[in-house]
Order: structure tokens, then sequence, then C-alpha cells
């Protein structure tokens, strides 16, 4: 009778520290999914300016975290982009206006890629109460794409066009650039003081992130497949 | 964050990105992940979001097929109704991939919904041990996903 209530007990702490457990588990999820839809969007006009903190004097806010991009492309197609999941590149924001003079050289020219190849660019509008589809289906250039947000020329506190803010997951760098010397040094700066002082710079979250791929597939340090020379004990003496 | 475009309307949570686009007038294509996608074109089954998706990531694709030439929308190999949540966990494998690759499985469901047929396809990267977690978030994704009629 003792041995049974005994073996009684210790399941009945087994199934409560199993219920706790899922509890736990399940309360973590619902925390990562956020708020419900309706919520969610009840917070997102409540909060439409307040993700990144405004320029002090005028100065980068470089380490703030990249605000969310959503909007309509000009094709009336829908983007959303969330610079806190991993990438593989940093992203420049080219914050641009069909009306703007100093704009038309950017929007004539950003598909030619002069800079650093692993900079992904985006180019953001103001929305359709401000801006016409038609016009800037005209303007945008190939491969670069274009969603018209208005909410992220206040969210970013964009004072005006063209601005350029680059993003890795925080904001790395940012200002106005009116010339593509002036873009390329402030996209190379910003770049240059990342690898500085950030350890895990794009190139290394890259090569990270192959070496977790190799090691799902199987393929460690010392793997033969890495070493095609060496076959059957070739590079022995 | 809602995505609303070409009658495919879906909340993503934070940390997502995703797009809806239309490369033909009468079929719209949806690219969801919990990862930045890559900015420039892709294929309907995202061949390149999925190759650049980290080692432990979800995305989802839902790509529509336009009607005619025997395709017809509640019938034959879209002849289900929607989709059945939660995803089968079972349902998921290497041979679900449109695009194999190391770590990463994948499933394939065709529907109808809203009088469009449509083609569902998830990937999951990483460990086994991480898979419930993705899967509930991919559920709550996927019970968030409205369809209008064309």
């Amino acid at each position: 009778m003792v041995a049974l209530l005994s073996a009684e007990t210790v399941l009945l702490v087994l199934l409560l520290v199993l219920v706790a457990g899922l509890l736990r588990s399940h309360a973590e999820i619902l925390r990562r999914l956020g708020p419900p839809e309706e919520d969610s969007r009840a917070a997102d006009s409540r909060l439409p300016s307040t993700a990144v903190p405004p320029p002090r004097n005028g100065r980068p806010r470089e380490g703030a975290v990249a605000a969310r991009i959503a909007g309509a492309t000009p094709e009336g197609d829908a983007l959303t982009l969330d610079f806190t999941g991993p990438a593989a590149a940093p992203t420049l924001l080219a914050f641009l206006t069909s009306g703007c003079s100093t704009c038309m050289s950017f929007w004539e020219t950003l598909a030619e890629r002069r800079l650093p190849a692993e900079v992904r660019i985006v180019i953001v509008t103001h929305g359709s109460e401000r801006e016409r589809p038609a016009r800037l289906r005209s303007l945008a250039p190939a491969g670069v794409p274009v969603v018209m947000c208005s909410a992220a020329w206040e969210d970013y506190h964009v004072p005006g066009a063209p601005y350029f803010i680059l993003v890795d997951g925080a904001i790395c760098g940012e200002g106005v650039a009116t010339t593509w010397q002036a873009l390329a040094s402030l996209v190379g700066d910003a770049l240059e003081e990342q690898r500085e002082h950030s350890p895990r710079s794009a190139g290394t979250r890259r090569g990270l992130r192959v070496d977790a791929t190799l090691a799902s597939g199987g393929i460690g340090p010392g793997h033969p497949s890495l070493y095609p020379g060496r076959a059957n004990g070739g590079d022995s003496d | 964050m809602i995505l609303d475009a070409h009658g495919i309307r879906v909340a993503l949570p934070a940390g997502w990105s995703g797009k809806v686009f239309a490369r033909s007038p009468r079929t719209a294509t949806l690219h969801a992940g919990d990862f930045q996608l890559p900015l420039s074109e892709d294929g309907e089954f995202g061949p390149e979001s999925t190759s650049e998706m980290p080692p432990e990531a979800s995305f989802l694709a839902l790509t529509e097929y336009r009607p005619g030439a025997g395709l017809k929308p509640g019938n034959g190999l879209f002849a289900p109704r929607g989709i059945r949540l939660p995803l089968d966990p079972a349902g998921f494998s290497s041979s679900g991939l449109a695009h194999p690759r190391p770590g990463q499985i994948g499933m394939q469901h065709f529907f109808s919904q809203a009088g469009r047929a449509f083609c569902l396809y998830v990937v999951i990267a990483g460990p086994r041990a991480g898979r419930r977690r993705q899967l509930l978030v991919l559920n709550h994704v996927l019970g968030s996903l409205r369809v209008a009629p064309r």
C-alpha cells in the first residue's frame, strides 16, 4: 500500500513537472508570436514613429534597432521587411521621391551596383497618398525593389530625400548623399566601422552559416569530402 | 504586420519578412519566412529564399495555379478545401522539398480556397528538437491566412 502511494506520488510530481514545462513552453511561444492580429494592428497604428529614436544633433543613430518596413510596391505587390531576423547581408534603404531632382540620378543608376556586392538595396518612397505608382513604375530601376511606405519615413525620422540608411539588424550608418561618391563613402565607412566593432560581421556570419549547413549534413572539420585531393591515403609519406 | 495583396492576406509575427507578388494577372504567390528573404526576384517555390535559409528557420510559399487546360479549382489534385491545421509533422520529409538541401525538410499541399487553386509549400531547416516550436509558429501564421475570391 505504501509502495503504491509512493509510486502515485512520484507519478503525480512527474506529471506536474511535465505540465509546468508545457505551460512554460507555450507561454514562450505566445510571447514570441506577439499580440493577436487585431491587437497588433492597433499597436501598429498607435506607435508609428517610435520604432527608431530620432537622430541627436544631426548625428547618425548607429546601433538603434532597425524598424520594420511594410507597404505596397508600385506594381501592386506587398512587401514586409523585418531586419531583426538573420540575414546574409546588410541592406541599404534609399529614401527617394519621384519629384526631387537630386534623387533622379539615383533612380537612374541604383541598378548599376556601384556599392559592395554584399549590400542589398531597397528604395523606400512615400505611400500612394503622396506618390503615383505609375510614375514610380517608370522610374524603378531593374532588380531593385521599391516599397511605398510613408510610415517608414516617420519611423526612421527621415529629414528629406535623398536619404540613405544602412541596416544590418541595427542601423549601422545613415546620412544625406547627393552623389555616388558621397553614398559610396557613407556605405564604406559604415561597413568598415561595423567590421571593426563587430566580431560577427556579415562575412563572419556567412562563414558560420556555411559551417552550420555543412555540419547539418554531417560534414565537419577534417571531413574527407573537404579534401578531394587526398585520395585513399595519397598524402601519406 | 499584415501582408495584403492580390486577394491574399496574412499576418506575420515579429522577425518575419514576406511578400505577395503576381507575375501574371491571374496568379499570385506569397513568400514568408522568419529570416530576411532575398530581395532579388525569386521563383514561385522560393529556390533563392530556401538557399539562403539560416541553419534554423522556416519558410512558406503559397503559389496560385491558373485555371484552364484541365485545371479546375476544387477538382483532381486541387480537390482538398483549404489548409488543414495544424500541419502534420509526419508530412515533412526531405522528399517533400522542391529543391533538396541538407538540413531541410518540406511538405507540399495542393488545395482550393475561394475558388482559387493553390499549392502550399513549407520548408523547415534545423534540428528535430526545434521543429515543434517552428510548426507552432507556422500554424499561427497559416491560421491568419485569408484568401479572397477573384
